[in-house]
Formats: structure tokens, sequence, C-alpha cells
């Protein structure tokens, strides 16, 4: 039973050791946000499914600018792929 | 996928979702080249740029998720100014790897598919290499490659996905408030590990009392015990300390005071037994009462912080930037570089950002966020101008008198500061109980010594029992209800569209009170828009198509009057000043006033002289209609009450307050305001100093509730006992307000109400109930029943029931 007098020093010092590190996390903003990352957590990691779009629909806005306008062509194509 | 399976026709009364926000199609928007349809340009613009990034994933897990709706204001803007070396300096910051990373505020955040679709961006964003939303505040940290993307390209495409990125301008108060929920989680951090291990050590200790259990064993467990609840008490148990000392220099009572004196006692007294080896030692139970009153007090500034930030932050949206002419050419420049004396270019529907004259330019502008009135101005050259009202018609050029701080609004912001600080202070319902509970409590212990004495059970026993009286009634049940409680109500108004910046909200709105409402913006509109069409309104088509080229504030709201397709108007002519002729199926028409009428050789009778001159006594603007050689229809256009203000004022009035109306604009129009809305008590012409110091002579007779939006309604905001800035509200109205409805509306305000209600009931409740717990336990101690530790079990069950009872509060709005 001695072996206590050694054991429960050092679950403090363990726990005393969570708490710095629990400390750090404050200090370096992790704990900042409480909102988003229980709903991150919800989210699957797939990659996103159609990667041909990908650069030329996000990039240059020159290149699209006919879009801007309401009644202007429309680009039937980009919708229907799926 | 929530796309419809749109008709080839569209029926008028069908109703056809948006593909995107699922609000109503516009008949006028339908378009029947596509199987999607959408209730305006941004939505299909965010719906396109979605589906082509193979996105779609969105409207699952919008649907999955439950997420509210909101339209999408998708734009392509290219944010040149987000490369501006300028720009970089004050907002980017950059890494030891050589990527940059800043913070940006995104406008039309709303929901947890908006989390998921903005930090999918850097999948389909080349050159983005992390993006990371919170959600609460709406601020997301962009880290990218300066090699292969540049920031505005990023801002590019979270502006086609209907977010407008917005910089955030840095904030002394907003960090202030992070520290300080930084400081609680630490500390809260440190309060629990302690409560859990004394928590263990304490078991073995209770159940060696039934075991026999070694006496060196017990000494060992006693002194660790001892250590980590002196650790506990002088670290995160410092606040109480603290909070009691400063009430007693300022000799009054706070809540702090009967805390810091039980957990004084209890640890004086543990340490004292644990050093002579018998006798309790309390600190299970006080470890454990830190760790609760923290997490109390924490919940409640955790949610009024999000409320102060997520409010403040919509100052983001405003533009912080400037037209000046240099040499003949316009320049955007930073709101900050204007001196007084440049010329600056204001466009139509921007705000005026100087205060100064017109150099150039005819046009109306809409000064009701500073001045409450209603109408529209007319302003030409050599005419003042002041910043924070908005250019409604043509493009302008002014030349600045005042920029920055030394404008009007400049001025106002900066003595709204002095200005809330002459308002009385708000002793809390918590604080104010404090003081007598001391009082008796100290009392009962001084009157428990005595009766145990006179009973005969020792100078030791008297002393345990008294102790434990002192410790079983720690207020830990009144400290917890009330900040638990608000922190429920804030959380739960927030999502129902009111943000509580203060505690002292609910308290204040639970007693029946005067209701201040100013009327521009807040009962009303504060739109031009037609109200009355009189006599023939087949018209109304073409009327509104006629004024659609022009952006004058009558036209305007004669435009969006109606809502069929717009047929076509040939022919059009303005007539400056006076109206607008132009044919449609072969017939001519004309909108106008009575002289263009008479110009133009048309008669107008005697019904529509009646309307108009009944028009112009409710100080109204009324519009005559001429199809042919006769005045068909009389329109007549000012601001509209809001749907819902008839219903919600009698909803407020029900719950007991009495509402009034208390006006910038003029005497006239307030009081037709007032009679549609059912107020007998209104008041126009008030300036905004006149606002402020009726507010401060009514807060003398009892509690005063100002609701407000304008610039002109800050001061009253400050001034009053509970300030709420409505919906679209100036930011310094925003800054000065405790609330900010962040729905348009009236609505919110009842919901603020009731809530305000169902918080101080539960209140009231929890104190009921702790009250009594702690009477039983003072008579048991009296009597010699309560043992220390019976005191140190029931205290935490009193505790546990009153924070239970405190979370749930709810209430009902009937609107929803």
């Amino acid at each position: 039973m001695n072996v206590l007098y050694l054991v429960i020093p050092l679950a403090l010092v363990i726990a005393a050791s969570a708490v710095a590190g629990f400390v750090w996390m404050v200090r370096s903003g992790q704990l900042d946000d409480l909102d988003s990352p229980p709903l991150r957590m919800l989210f699957d990691d797939t990659p996103v499914a159609s990667k041909n779009a990908s650069s030329k629909t996000i990039s240059s806005p020159s290149k699209r600018r006919d879009r801007s306008s309401p009644h202007g062509p429309r680009d039937e194509t980009n919708a229907r792929q799926r | 996928m929530t796309t419809l399976a749109a008709q080839p026709t569209a029926e008028i009364n069908q109703r056809i979702e948006c593909a995107h926000c699922g609000l109503d199609v516009p008949a006028a928007l339908f378009n029947d080249e596509r199987d999607e349809q959408f209730c305006c340009i941004g939505c299909e613009m965010a719906f396109d740029t979605i589906l082509a990034c193979g996105l779609d994933e969105y409207y699952a897990l919008r649907d999955k998720l439950g997420g509210e709706r909101q339209p999408a204001n998708a734009a392509e803007s290219r944010f040149t100014s987000f490369n501006d070396p300028e720009f970089a300096k004050r907002h980017v910051k950059g890494e030891p790897d050589g990527s940059l990373h800043a913070e940006v505020y995104l406008e039309g955040v709303h929901c947890a598919a908006c989390l998921w679709l903005v930090e999918k961006l850097p999948e389909v964003v080349p050159g983005l290499l992390a993006s990371q939303l919170d959600l609460g505040r709406r601020t997301a940290t962009l880290r990218w490659d300066p090699a292969h993307a540049r920031l505005s390209e990023v801002a590019h495409a979270l502006s086609k996905f209907g977010y407008t990125p917005h910089p955030i301008e840095p904030s002394e108060a907003r960090e202030a408030r992070r520290a300080e929920d930084r400081g609680f989680l630490i500390r809260i951090g440190i309060a629990a590990a302690c409560a859990g291990n004394v928590m263990l050590l304490a078991f073995a200790l209770y159940s060696g009392r039934f075991d026999a259990m070694d006496h060196a064993w017990q000494t060992f467990f006693r002194w660790l015990s001892a250590g980590i609840g002196v650790v506990s008490l002088a670290g995160p148990g410092r606040v109480f300390f603290r909070g009691a000392l400063g009430a007693l220099r300022a000799r009054t009572w706070h809540l702090d005071t009967p805390i810091a004196i039980a957990l004084l006692v209890g640890g004086v007294a543990g340490l004292v037994n644990v050093v002579r080896g018998a006798g309790e030692i309390y600190f299970d139970s006080l470890t454990m009462l830190v760790f609760l009153l923290l997490i109390g007090r924490w919940l409640q500034a955790h949610q009024q912080a999000r409320a102060a930030d997520a409010v403040e932050l919509l100052f983001s949206v405003t533009p912080r930037s400037a037209t000046r002419i240099e040499s003949g050419q316009p320049r955007e420049i930073a709101i900050e570089s204007v001196q007084p004396g440049d010329l600056i270019e204001v466009a139509p529907q921007d705000c005026i950002p100087v205060d100064g004259r017109i150099e150039q330019g005819v046009t109306s502008v809409d000064e009701s966020i500073l001045t409450g009135e209603s109408c529209p101005i007319e302003r030409s050259i050599g005419d003042d101008v002041a910043a924070g009202s908005v250019n409604l018609g043509a493009l302008i050029r002014v030349r600045t008198s005042a920029a920055g701080r030394d404008t009007r609004v400049g001025r106002l912001m900066s003595s709204l500061a002095s200005l809330s600080g002459g308002r009385a202070p708000i002793v809390g319902q918590a604080d104010r109980l404090a003081g007598p509970f001391v009082m008796v409590v100290l009392a009962l212990a001084f009157v428990c010594m005595m009766v145990r004495l006179a009973s005969g059970a020792g100078l030791e026993a008297a002393i345990e029992s008294t102790i434990a009286l002192l410790i079983v009634c720690c207020p830990c049940a009144i400290a917890l209800a009330t900040p638990l409680a608000c922190a429920v109500a804030t959380g739960k108004l927030a999502s129902r569209g009111a943000l509580v910046k203060g505690g002292h909200v609910f308290e204040a709105l639970a007693r029946p009170s005067r209701l201040v409402l100013d009327k521009t913006g807040t009962v009303t509109e504060g739109r031009f828009e037609v109200r009355d069409w009189i006599g023939d309104e087949s018209a109304r088509p073409a009327v509104a198509a006629l004024e659609r080229g022009s952006t004058h504030p009558v036209a305007r709201a004669l435009s969006r009057s109606s809502e069929t397709e717009p047929p076509i108007v040939d022919d059009i002519q303005h007539h400056l000043g006076l109206g607008v002729t132009g044919t449609h199926a072969r017939q001519r028409y004309a909108v106008g006033s009575a002289t263009f009428m008479q110009d133009l050789g048309i008669d107008t009778p005697a019904w529509a002289t009646d309307a108009e001159r009944h028009a112009s006594e409710r100080a109204m603007t009324p519009v005559l209609v001429a199809r042919g050689a006769e005045v068909i229809s009389v329109v007549t256009l000012g601001d509209r009450v809001r749907p819902e203000a008839v219903e919600s004022i009698q909803q407020l009035r029900a719950l007991g307050m009495r509402p009034q109306l208390l006006s910038g604009d003029d005497q006239r129009v307030t009081a037709a305001i007032a009679a549609e809305i059912g107020l007998d008590t209104h008041e126009g012409r008030v300036d905004p100093e006149g606002k402020a110091s009726r507010v401060l002579e009514w807060n003398k007779g009892g509690p005063v509730v100002v609701v407000g939006d304008g610039v002109n309604d800050a001061a009253a905001l400050a001034s009053g006992t509970v300030g709420v800035a409505v919906h679209g509200g100036a930011e310094a109205s925003l800054a000065a307000a405790d609330v900010y409805l962040s729905k348009p509306g009236l609505r919110s305000l009842v919901s603020l109400v009731r809530a305000s209600r169902a918080t101080a009931a539960r209140v009231r409740l929890c104190l009921i109930v702790a009250a009594s717990y702690n009477a039983t336990a003072a008579a048991l101690a009296i009597v010699g029943w309560m043992s220390p530790v019976v005191a140190a079990i029931v205290m935490p069950i009193s505790s546990i029931t009153v924070v239970a009872m405190a979370l749930g509060v709810r209430w009902k709005d009937r609107a929803e």
C-alpha cells in the first residue's frame, strides 16, 4: 500500500501537466471558437466531386463577365453536367 | 436536391421556390429556359458557382442540418483594393513558410452548411491553402500562397458563392473580450482539475469513515486535499475575494461578499482541522463551489461577448473607402486619407462619406438615419450634405468640409462614451439581495452558536455546527441562477434575432416600463413607398415601366410597386423636376405633379384634387397619373408602416409596456403614423439632444426602453435604461444600444420582452427554492442535526437543483 505515497503525487503531476496543456490550448486560441468545431465533425471528408470545373470556374473574373447580366447569355452546360 | 420541376408556363398564383434559398420567385424573373428558378441574380450566381465547382452537397447538408435559408448576395466584384499595399499592411500577416493569412468578415454566412462550403474553398481555389470559418462571429481566416493566388482572387471566389468578404478593423474592445474569455477558460480548467482531484480523495475519506481507515493514510489524504483546495481558492477562486474586497472598499454589497465569506470560513476551518488532525475539512465542497460558480459566470460572459462581437463586426460591412477626384480623375482611397478640401465623388445609392457642400450634380438625399426625416430631400449645387446620409439620385461631387471624426456623426460617436456614463448605474437584483443575505446569515450563525452553547453541546460542537451553517448557506444558488438563466436566454435570443450585450437587459425589461419608439426605420420601413393608389389601378404596370429608368426616389418607389413583367413603353421623356411621359399600347401616359398636368394641358378632376390635398395634409407625396387627356389615378407616396408593427405593439402593450412615438420627423407625419399604429402619445420634430434629455427625464420616474435606428437616436439609446437598436441601424446607434435586433421589424422586440419575463420568473423561482433549502439547513444546524458532512453533501445538491432549473428557461413566441 505504501506505493500510494508515490502514485498519488504522480497522478497529481499528470493532472497538472494536463492542466498545463489546457492552458496552452486556450492561450493559443484553439478554444476561441466553440460554435464551429462541433459542426465540423459532422461533415464527410470526401473530396470535391468534379475536378474539371475547378480552375475555370473560379479563377479569373474577366473571363466570365458575361454572366453578370441577368438576361445575358446563359451557360447551361455547367449547371447540367451532373 | 431542392430543384423544382418548373412548369413551362408560369402561373401567377403558383408559388415557385428559389432553387438556392427557397424564397418565392417573382414572376418577372421567371426564366423558362432553365429547370431551376431563382429569386434574384445573386442566388442564381451562387447556385451556378456551387454546382460548377461540384459542391452541390451543400444543399443536401443544409437540408440535413436544418440550416436557416437566406438569399445569397453573390456578385462579380474585383476586390482590387484587397491587393493594395496599404490594405496588406493593415490586414495581411505573413507566416514563416512564406504563406500569407488574413481575417475577413463574411457577409451572408448563416448556417452549418455555409461552414462546410467556406471550408471547402481551398479545393476549388488554386493557391488557397486553408480557410477556417468562425460561424458565431462570421469571420474566416484565409491562408494562401502568394506565388499562386492573390487575396483579391480569393475574395472574388467567396463573393461568387454569396459571401461578400469585408476587411475587419482591429478593435481593442474585441481583444479585451477575447482576453477575458480566455482568462475565464483557464480559471475554469484549473478549478475543474482541483475539484475533480479533491473529489477523488474525498471519496476515499468518506468511505474510510465506515472502514476504519488507517490514521496515517487519513492524514496524508487530508493534507493532499488541503493543498489542492488552497490552490483552487488562491488561484481561480481569487476573483471572488477580489470582488468582495472591491465592494468592501466601495462600501457596498456585492454578490461576491457572501461567497467570499463562505470560502474564507470554510478554507480557514478546513486548514485548522487538517493541522489539528480532527474535524471536517470542507475542501471537496469548496473546490466544487468555485468550479460551478465560474462556469455560471463564464457562460453569461461568453454569450454576451459573442453578441457584442457580432454587433461590432457588423461595422466591417460599412464601406471604408471614398472616391477622390485627383486632377480630374476619380481614385478610390481609404476613408482615413480624406482631408478637408478634397473633392469627393458619390455614386447614386452610396452613402455620403464626408460633411461638405455639393459642387456638381443635382440629387435627392435620404437623411433619415441622421434626422428621422422620412422624405428624401432635394439637394443641388451649393447645398450642404452630411456624412451618413444616402445619395438617392444622381452622381454628385462634394467639396469636403469635415471628414472622419470631425463630421457631425463622428463627433457624436466620440461623445457616446460620456453619454452612457451619465446613466444611473443599474444594481443587479442579485447584488441588491447580497446585503440583506449576508446580514441574515451572520445573524443565523450567531443564533446557532448561542443555541448550541445554551443546549450544552460544548464549544467545539457549537463551532462545528456554526461553520456547517455558514457553508450550507453560501448563496451559490443566487450566484448561479442569474448568470445561467441569462446565458440561456441570450443564446436562445441570438438565434431569434436579438443580440443582447448586457446582463441587466433581462431584469430591466421584465418590469413594465415606458417604451419609446423611433418612427422612421423602426415602426416604418424608412423607405419611400407607394401607400395608396386612388382611382384606376390598371395603369400600374405601365407606370412602373415608365419610371424604371429614373433614379428619383418617387420613380424608384413607383417602379417597385408593380410585380408583373414590365410592359413595353416607348417614347419616354423625362421632364426634370416635374414628371415623365411615354407611350404604351398607343396611349400616352403622363406621371407627375398637378402643375405638370397643367403644363401638358390635362384637366385635373375635382376628386383628384381632393385626394391630392388629402395626401398633402398627411404629409405624403401625391403623384398624378394621366392616360390620354384625363387623370385616371392619384398615387400617394410616403413611408410605410411595417406590416407587423400594429400586432407587435398590441402584444407589447399586453406585456405591460407603455409605447409612445418620439420622432425627429415632421409633427404631422408623426401624428399620422401614430394614429395608424394606434398610439396616443407621440411627439415629432425632436432633435437628438431633445430625445436624450426627455429620456433622462423619464428615467427618473421608472425604467425607459428606447428603440431606434438612427444616428439621431444614439444619445437617447445610451440614456435609456435599455437601448434597443433595430435592424439596419446606423453604426452610432448600434454602438450605443444594449440590444441589437438582427432581423427587421419589431417581432424580435416582443420576443425579447417575453424572454426577459421568462428569465426573471425563472430566476425568482430558483431563488425561492434556494432560500427554502438554506432555511431548512439553517434550522437543522441550529438544532444540531446538521453535521459538517451533511452540509458538504447537501450544498452541491442544492446547486445542482438550481442549475437544472435555470437551464430550463423557455418561452413561447407566438409568431414562430
